[in-house]
Parts: structure tokens; C-alpha cells; sequence
């Protein structure tokens, strides 16, 4: 550990009352006769005297409320990254949210309620939560959404378990396509051993980066339980849900596909037109921003027949003594407060501001909105992918940029003899203020051994996009 | 909460074709052909509403909430204090909404000093020796705390294959050790309401317990007093201590829980750093640990740079290293809040959380003696817990005494928790109260046993209870059955 923070100032051990904590010292005397005792320590006999803490904690003095709005907004400033030009993704995306969605959300009703185990006063919650599994399920063509769970990523690892529950007298073998997120794989591999689960990967095709029935091969000798598919992948190409569902099929093996971007369903057939099993997905697009990294929202959606084998909340439709329209939480007896070790999941939270966050967030696209960010998100990478290759021919630039279809990524691949290029135009889009990009890496069979992943969002401008092709096209 | 009879509506009932409620930056580069293959074919049944509908919608929605800023809510094991303002100024800076997690470390330094400032404030807090982040929730913690303790254990050359978990224990405990293939071994507790040793040591005898979770202050809101012999017995077995921190609340400034020897803790910051509950979530977990179990933090963890001038950066690969259990590195912004809380406490205002929660919890306990059975009645800390036992006889149960403190203004208690205790009304009033709520809400209790103790009490008091909200009774039973989960379901 490295050294404490800022030397106390204050050691003092008087106490006073303060704007959170209201209890006076004359209420503490009151309470401490009230229980026939003389002093704290008294009133706590379980504690041993040793393992109390002798006068004060060494931690900074405490701040008003203006020193804390001074600190931090600094804190906040120095990350310069929150105002440059932004093309970094790999499933983070900072697009735009119309902004009464902050400010309702940011009511205290809202906000500081707790978890609707009691209907009658939380029907906010409940119907918000109802309106947001509803509108999953249309997004991703599902039958059931689940009340949300952690990310994309933990979502991913939560349909596997799902899936070998399901398959018990198949292999505990997960397959996963080889453009899943390094983070989803590293995850998958850091849990499921624990599990007994192992992981092998759905290799992609070199030239089309797709993971394809033609790429799949099976050496488990015995069905998989699950195959994973995700889409977009992480070099930006779109796959096709229909061969995840055919090797799926073939398997006999559980089929779930991973959504990586959940606006892509705008515009692309989602995985309930495939007769996907789990489709799970990072919802981090609807309206949450990238926030270094969290909270997020991780989307779960499967077929009824399974449902109590699925993880996280559920929220249901029913009525009141009244009559009245009413919702609550429902089929408890799969969670973890009810069924301890033999819950679906240890998951007791959903990620239920953020999922509010995305109901309003659709509420407020409607189906012409997410196909018009949709198509607009695309035609920028399309232009983007044709200016890079035409920079590329008119300055005898050898790298190439992912074929086939694309929604809002792209990946330029590197051979051999330029491995240092994607380290340069990240360095040279810097000095101009301009995160270019990602490094990620690449089939090797692809005979290039790295790539630069570009993301763009709605905040993009066809001049910003001109801005990267002249830095790319710099030697 | 409002009681007008303006129902709400579902959103796509109230969609009118056309509207819409978006403002983005249009597309100004050619439009791309559409898709060959791969086209979305089916249509999307969303709500189509203009932006004051959108708001109209979502503001009647929360209407229908109770919430910590309109009343209190005395659920033991939960610690709903007030959730600060000013906490939700500093997390919705653009420099933290709007940075991207894999932002270069030097555009990024800010963020990185807050968690690494973050970490030492609740290393000093907790008396463990390295805190990561990473943890999503609570759950997580655990999970990531008993997968941390099997790493270590696997390095030893051990294959140990079960974990101690007391009845009393809050459910996660037992959903994360499966998650990480234990098997669990219930522990009952004694007279007190305590770990009985005995059994403990009966229990680990056979060499195959990996370790124990405690929780400390247990369910029941007692300190365990012999922890430092649990550990002590649990060590000397080859196992390791897990201890749930969802309690930390009762301890803080006062004991540390690293200082009795336990190997890990999680943290919940929801209940005990402020954080929003959000009405289920996101939570945001961490996990203290002890030195044995610094080797497998999972990856990356924030350090800083010995020779550099404040200077942070974010470490990959750690030879041991659990690995990842989440993405990126934890939910960020619910740390800013988290950081923010304890900047403002302090030293001395973090003792005055942690006392004051112990004392007000007492003065509930006192004030209802005679009024309820209380199982344990000897002394509490930040919570105590309750039974019907008085009142069953009359016909009234811990349910009807819930329902009965919502006509009342209050959110009912932790209710049939601890499972060990029959019929038990949890209550954890927590410091941000006033000594005048919490009297006030005594005063209810005393009011609601009164009325529990009149002839024909379930009738005349508790019959159809919540009766004055905008909802009556919710009818969960209809629901299961139907499992209409959608709005699709409904047509």
C-alpha cells in the first residue's frame, strides 16, 4: 500500500452533529439512559476491547459542501479524454440522450426507492420495469426480457451457466466466436472453470471475420451445451444469426447470441427471428453513458419455455383487491433470497436506474427513431470505410479494412512488416485532440497480426470522419 | 406518493403514430445502401410520444413510488439513509459521465486518483490491506471474495470442497459459494444468536471446509463477539474467512473487521457509502482482503506510479490473478459517489455514522420491549429484529403488521427475515433519521400492537391493508400464474 492520502488535521475526538447526521448530544445522553447504560461502549458489550478503534480514523478531514464541488470538478477536469474527439468502442459507446431523460430519472422517487418487494408503493418501479422487459423483448424479437442483470459481458456468462443447466446430459463445453470482446472471453474464462464449464473458440473465417458454420469444428465428441455468438463482433462486422442458430441445431447445443450494441436491432434482424435460444446484450447504448466503464446495463432474453431456469428479476403483470391494473416482481422462487445455493443465479440487484434509463431512452426513439439513428450510424461508417480505402489506393497504403457488413465499427488490418502503425496514428490523432481508436487484435490466419478498431457515433460529422482519413493517410 | 386517480397508462397505449421524442445530430455523409442480407424484417412495437407525453408518462410513474427523500423506510439489513444531492452533482460531471474506460491513462488521471484515493479511504475504513473495485454489487463481492479464497487455496496444493455458511446468513452467501462449485454446510446458531463454536469445530474437523462466511454484525444485529477466535479456529483449519459486509454500516469508526483477522469482506456501497438503492440497482459492490489474498486481486488494479508526481495507471496481469469478473473495472460512477460521501464525513463524521446508527436502532429496541417479542433482547447494534409472537395470537401476523405501516406513512420492515427467527419484523433505522422520526415511527409500532390486541383486531384493523394508497393489495399469486411479462402478453 502506498501512503495515506492528506494527514488528518482534525484529531480531536468531539463530535459534533453535521447536515447527514442529526442526532445531537443531548438525544445521545436521552437514548443512552433510556437503555440504563453510561456511554457508547457500554451500549455494545459484544464488541472485544481490543478490536476497537482508539480515538479517530486516519482519513482526510471532511469537506463542505463547496470545498467538494471544488475537488471534484477538478478530478473530473483532468480527464481530457471526456472532451476529445471520440472514436474508441469495443462495446462502450458515448452516444447522445435526450436530456429530460437525467432529469426525470433523477427524481427521488426514482432514485432512492427500494427494490419492489412491496407493490402497493413501488407500482413506479414496477410498470417502468414491465414497460423495459417489453420493450427489450421487441427490440431483440424475444418472447421473455429479463429485469436486467450487470453488462453485456456478466450477461453473456450468466446465459452459458443457463444453458448447461438446460443441456445437463450434453458436454459442459461453451463454445464462443472468436470476435467475441476480450473482456467477455477473459471473464467466461476466469468463471466457468470454477463451474467445470470450459471454453473453446468458434474461430473466424480470415478474409470475412465471420464465425460461420463452415468455421465451426466440433472435436468435443459429444454436443457442446452452448455456442455464443456475438454481434456485431469485436472488429465491427455484423454476423448472421441464422448459421449461430444451424451449428446451434446441428449440436444440439444451446444457441446465445451476444448482442454487443443493442441499437444495431434497429436496424438489423435480431436473434429472436432466428429461433435463438438466450439472447443476451450490452444495453449500454440506450441512453447510458460510457461512465469509464459503469454502470452499464447487461440485457437477458430467452424463450418461455425456459423461463425458470433463467437468472435475475422478473417483473409480471396482475391487479390489485381493486381491480386495478397492477405489477410485481414474479417467480422469486428462482432467485437467490428465496433458493439460497440453489438459486439461478447469486445476482440480488438489476441494474434497475439504468434499465429505467433505457425504457425512457426507447420511449423516447420509438421504432422510426432507432432506424433512423440506425441507418444514420451506418452510412457514417460505410462513408468512413470507402474515404479510408480510397486514402489508402491513392497512397500505396497496404492495409485493409474489414469487409462485409458493418453497423457503427470498423477494423483496419495491419501486417507484419507495420506492426508499429497502429501505435503511430494513435499518437498522431492524440496531438490533434482526437482519440482515434482501439488496438485489438486479429486472426492470425488473417496473415496480419494487428488491427485498429474505430468506432463512430451520432455526434460524428462527415468533416470529423475527413479529419481521421487525412491522419491515416499520413506517412 | 400520489393519490390522484390519473391511472398510468402503459407508455405504448398512449402512442400515437408520428410523435416522437429524440433530438440527435442528423447524418450528414451519403446514405449507405441498405443492408443486402441481415435487414430487420419484423417491426418494432415501441411507443411513439412527443417529448412532454415521454416526461408526463415517466413523472406519473414515479409518482407511484415510495422513496427514501418522501418517508423512511426501517428495512433491517438494508440501510436505506439518505442518498445525498450533492453526490449526484459530482458523478454527472462530463470528465467522469462522458470519459471512455479505455481512455489513455494520461487523459484519464482524475478518474484514476479517485478510485485510487477510493480504495485507500475504505482500506483505512475496513482495515484491509487492498480493496478492488470491480465488483458490480454486493453479490458480486461475495462471489469474487469466495473466488479469491479458492485461488489461494488451490495455490496450496488444497482441494477443498465446502463452505460454512450460519442459517442466518442473508441468501447471496450461499448462491455465490455454488457459483464458485462449493457445497454448502449450514451452521446453526446458539442460545444468543451467535456462531456456536462448537458445532464449528465439529464442522471443520474433516479438513475438506474450504471457509466460513460470516456475517458480522449477523442478521440478527448481534456483534460476534468471539470472532477473532473464529478466525483463529477457521486458520488453523487450512480455511479462510469470508465476511459479509452488508452490516459495515454499525462498525464504521468504531471496529474494523480486517482488524479481527478476517481474509475478506465485500462492501455494499448502496447501503453503507450512499449510493442510490435506484429502486434495485446498480449496485456497486468491492471487496476488501487481507495480505494472504493480495496475489489473486482480479486484474486491472489501479496503482501509482512510485517516482511520479501523482501520477496513476491501470495494471494488467498479475501472475496469480482470479482474472476478470466484470467489465472494466466496477461501476465508476456509483464510486464517485461513494468517494464523495466519505470526503464529506470525514474521520469524525464516519464515527458519527457508525454510533449513531448503533444508538438509534437501540432506542427502537428499548421503546418496543413489552410492545413485541424480541427475541434477543439484550442489546443490538444497527439493527434489531422483532416477532409476532404477541400478536399471532390474536390473529395478526408479521405480513399484516407490514401492510398496516404503509396506511401509516412508513415502508414496512425486513419482513420473515432472519428465516431462523419465526415470524421476525426486521428494523434498521439508520442515522440519517432524526431521533423525532424514529420516535415517531415507535409510536406507530405501539399504535399498530395496540390495535393488534383489540377484539376482532384483524377485521376492524388489518383486513385489506394498504387502504389508503392509490394501489390496494397487489395480487402476487395471479401473477406467478399467469406470467403475462410483456405487453405483448397482454393483447
Amino acid at each position: 500500500m502506498s501512503s495515506r492520502l492528506v494527514e488528518p488535521t482534525d484529531k480531536e475526538c468531539e463530535i459534533e452533529n453535521m447536515r447527514y447526521l442529526p442526532l445531537t448530544e443531548d438525544e445521545k445522553t436521552r437514548i443512552l439512559e433510556k437503555c440504563g447504560v453510561g456511554s457508547f461502549e457500554e451500549l455494545t458489550p459484544n464488541i472485544p476491547e481490543e478490536l476497537r478503534v482508539k480515538g479517530l480514523l486516519n482519513l482526510p478531514s471532511r469537506m463542505s459542501e463547496a470545498e467538494l464541488l471544488e475537488t471534484l470538478e477538478k478530478l473530473s477536469s483532468i480527464n481530457k479524454g471526456a472532451w476529445m474527439q471520440n472514436h474508441l468502442g469495443q462495446g462502450v459507446y458515448d452516444h447522445t440522450c435526450p436530456t429530460w431523460i437525467d432529469q426525470i430519472l433523477g427524481r427521488g422517487e426514482f432514485l432512492t426507492s427500494y427494490t419492489p418487494y412491496q407493490p402497493e408503493v413501488t407500482q413506479g418501479t414496477l410498470q417502468g420495469i414491465f414497460e423495459f422487459q417489453s420493450m427489450i423483448a421487441e427490440l431483440f424479437g424475444m418472447e421473455v426480457s429479463n429485469a436486467s442483470l450487470y453488462d453485456g459481458a456478466t450477461a453473456v456468462l450468466e446465459a452459458v451457466l443457463m444453458a448447461v443447466r438446460t443441456r445437463k446430459n450434453n458436454k459442459p463445453i461453451v463454445y464462443i466466436s472468436e470476435g467475441t470482446y476480450d473482456n467477455t472471453r477473459k471473464i467466461l474464462e476466469s468463471c466457468l472453470p470454477d463451474m467445470g464449464i470450459e471454453v473453446r473458440t468458434w474461430w473466424a473465417d480470415p478474409k470475412s471475420l465471420e464465425s460461420t458454420p463452415e468455421t465451426f469444428e466440433n472435436d468435443c465428441g459429444g454436443a457442446p451445451a452452448a455456442i455464443v455468438l456475438q454481434s456485431p463482433n469485436r472488429w465491427g462486422v455484423v454476423e448472421d444469426w441464422a448459421g449461430l442458430d444451424s451449428v446451434a441445431k446441428k449440436e444440439n447445443a444451446r444457441s446465445v447470441a451476444y448482442v454487443s450494441h443493442a441499437l444495431s436491432l434497429g436496424i438489423f434482424s435480431p436473434p429472436g427471428e432466428h429461433d435463438i435460444d438466450i439472447a443476451v446484450g450490452e444495453g449500454q447504448a440506450l441512453g447510458i453513458p460510457p461512465g469509464f466503464g459503469g454502470p452499464h446495463l447487461g440485457l437477458f432474453c430467452c424463450k418461455k419455455a425456459d423461463i425458470r431456469q433463467m437468472p435475475g428479476r422478473l417483473v409480471g403483470h396482475t391487479e390489485d383487491a381493486r381491480g386495478q391494473q397492477a405489477f410485481c416482481v414474479t417467480l422469486s422462487t428462482r432467485e437467490q433470497h428465496i433458493r439460497r445455493e440453489k438459486a439461478t443465479s447469486n445476482i440480488c440487484s438489476n441494474q434497475n436506474l439504468m434499465a429505467l434509463k433505457a425504457a425512457m431512452y426507447m420511449t423516447a426513439m420509438g421504432p422510426e427513431g432507432l432506424s433512423k439513428l440506425g441507418k444514420g450510424l451506418r452510412s457514417r461508417i460505410f462513408y468512413l470505410r470507402t474515404a479510408i480505402e480510397n486514402k489508402f489506393k491513392e497512397k500505396n497504403i497496404p492495409h485493409q479494412v474489414v469487409q462485409g457488413e458493418l453497423f457503427n465499427e470498423l477494423t483496419i488490418m495491419v501486417g507484419p512488416k507495420h506492426s508499429l502503425w497502429v501505435d503511430e496514428k494513435i499518437t498522431q490523432a492524440q496531438d490533434q485532440g482526437i482519440l482515434i481508436g482501439l488496438d485489438v487484435s486479429v486472426p492470425r490466419s488473417s496473415g496480419c497480426v494487428r488491427g485498429l478498431n474505430i468506432a463512430v457515433t451520432e455526434r460524428h460529422y462527415q468533416s470529423d470522419l475527413d479529419k481521421l482519413v487525412e491522419i491515416l493517410g499520413e506517412s | 406518493m400520489s393519490n390522484w386517480p390519473l391511472k398510468t397508462k402503459l407508455s405504448i397505449d398512449l402512442s400515437t403514430p408520428g410523435h416522437h421524442g429524440y433530438s440527435f445530430p442528423k447524418a450528414d455523409v451519403p446514405q449507405a445502401p441498405a443492408p443486402g442480407k441481415n435487414c430487420r424484417s419484423t417491426k418494432i412495437n415501441l411507443p411513439e410520444l412527443s417529448e412532454l407525453s415521454c416526461v408526463r408518462h415517466f413523472t406519473r410513474l414515479s409518482q407511484q413510488n415510495f422513496s427514501i427523500d418522501a418517508g423512511m423506510y426501517p428495512l433491517g439489513s438494508c440501510t436505506m439513509k439518505y442518498n445525498p444531492r450533492v453526490n449526484e452533482v459530482t458523478a454527472s460531471h462530463r470528465g467522469f459521465t462522458r470519459l471512455h474506460p479505455r481512455t489513455p491513462a494520461k487523459y484519464s488521471q482524475g478518474a484514476l486518483k479517485l478510485m485510487f484515493e477510493l480504495e485507500n479511504l475504505l482500506s483505512e475504513i475496513s482495515g484491509f490491506s487492498r480493496i478492488s473495485l470491480q465488483p458490480a454489487a454486493g453479490a458480486q463481492g461475495e462471489y469474487l471474495g469466495i473466488k479469491m479464497m479458492r485461488a489461494c487455496l488451490t495455490d496450496r496444493g488444497e482441494t477443498r470442497n465446502k463452505i460454512i455458511i450460519p442459517e442466518s446468513a442473508h441468501g447471496t452467501n450461499g448462491a455465490s459459494a455454488a457459483m464458485c462449485g462449493y457445497d454448502v454446510l449450514p451452521l446453526r446458531s446458539n442460545e444468543y444468536g451467535l456462531v456456536d463454536f462448537a458445532q464449528l469445530d465439529e464442522l471443520t474437523k474433516s479438513g475438506d471446509v474450504a471457509g466460513l462466511m460470516i456475517t458480522n454484525p449477523n442478521t440478527l444485529g448481534l456483534f460476534e463477539t468471539e470472532i477473532q477466535k473464529i478466525c483463529k479456529l477457521i486458520h488453523d483449519r487450512g480455511g479462510l474467512v469470508y465476511l459479509d459486509g452488508a452490516n459495515l454500516n454499525a462498525m464504521m469508526g468504531i471496529t474494523r473487521p480486517g482488524d479481527a483477522g478476517v481474509d475478506c469482506m465485500h462492501f455494499n456501497m448502496h447501503k453503507t457509502f450512499t449510493t442510490p438503492h435506484g429502486g434495485g440497482g446498480p449496485g456497486c459492490g468491492g471487496l476488501g482482503v487481507s495480505k494472504t489474498l493480495i496475489p489473486y486481486l482480479p486484474t486491472p488494479t489501479v496503482e501509482k506510479i512510485p517516482s511520479g508526481d501523482d501520477e496513476y495507471v491501470l495494471v494488467e496481469n498479475e501472475e496469480k490473478s482470479v482474472g476478470k469478473i466484470k467489465d472494466y473495472y466496477g461501476h465508476f460512477l456509483m464510486m464517485v459517489r461513494a468517494y464523495t460521501y466519505i470526503r464529506e464525513l470525514g474521520a469524525r463524521g464516519v464515527k458519527k455514522v457508525g454510533e449513531d446508527a448503533v444508538l438509534l436502532a437501540n432506542f427502537i429496541r428499548k421503546d418496543l420491549e413489552g410492545h413485541y417479542d424480541i427475541p434477543f433482547p439484550k442489546t443490538c447494534m444497527h439493527e434489531v429484529v422483532l416477532t409476532d409472537k404477541f400478536q399471532v395470537k390474536n390473529g395478526v401476523k408479521t405480513l399484516d403488521i407490514a401492510k398496516r405501516l404503509i396506511d401509516e406513512g412508513f415502508h414496512p420492515p425486513t419482513t420473515y427475515f432472519p428465516l431462523i427467527v419465526s415470524g421476525a419484523l426486521m428494523i434498521e433505522p439508520t442515522e440519517t433519521e432524526s431521533l423525532n422520526m424514529v420516535e415517531e415511527f415507535c409510536n406507530t409500532m405501539k399504535l399498530i400492537a395496540k390495535e393488534a390486541s383489540e377484539e376482532d383486531a384483524f377485521e376492524k384493523h388489518f383486513k385489506d391493508r394498504p387502504r389508503h394508497m392509490a394501489y390496494a393489495r397487489v395480487n402476487e399469486t395471479l401473477a406467478a400464474r399467469q406470467l403475462k411479462l410483456t405487453w405483448k402478453d397482454l393483447k
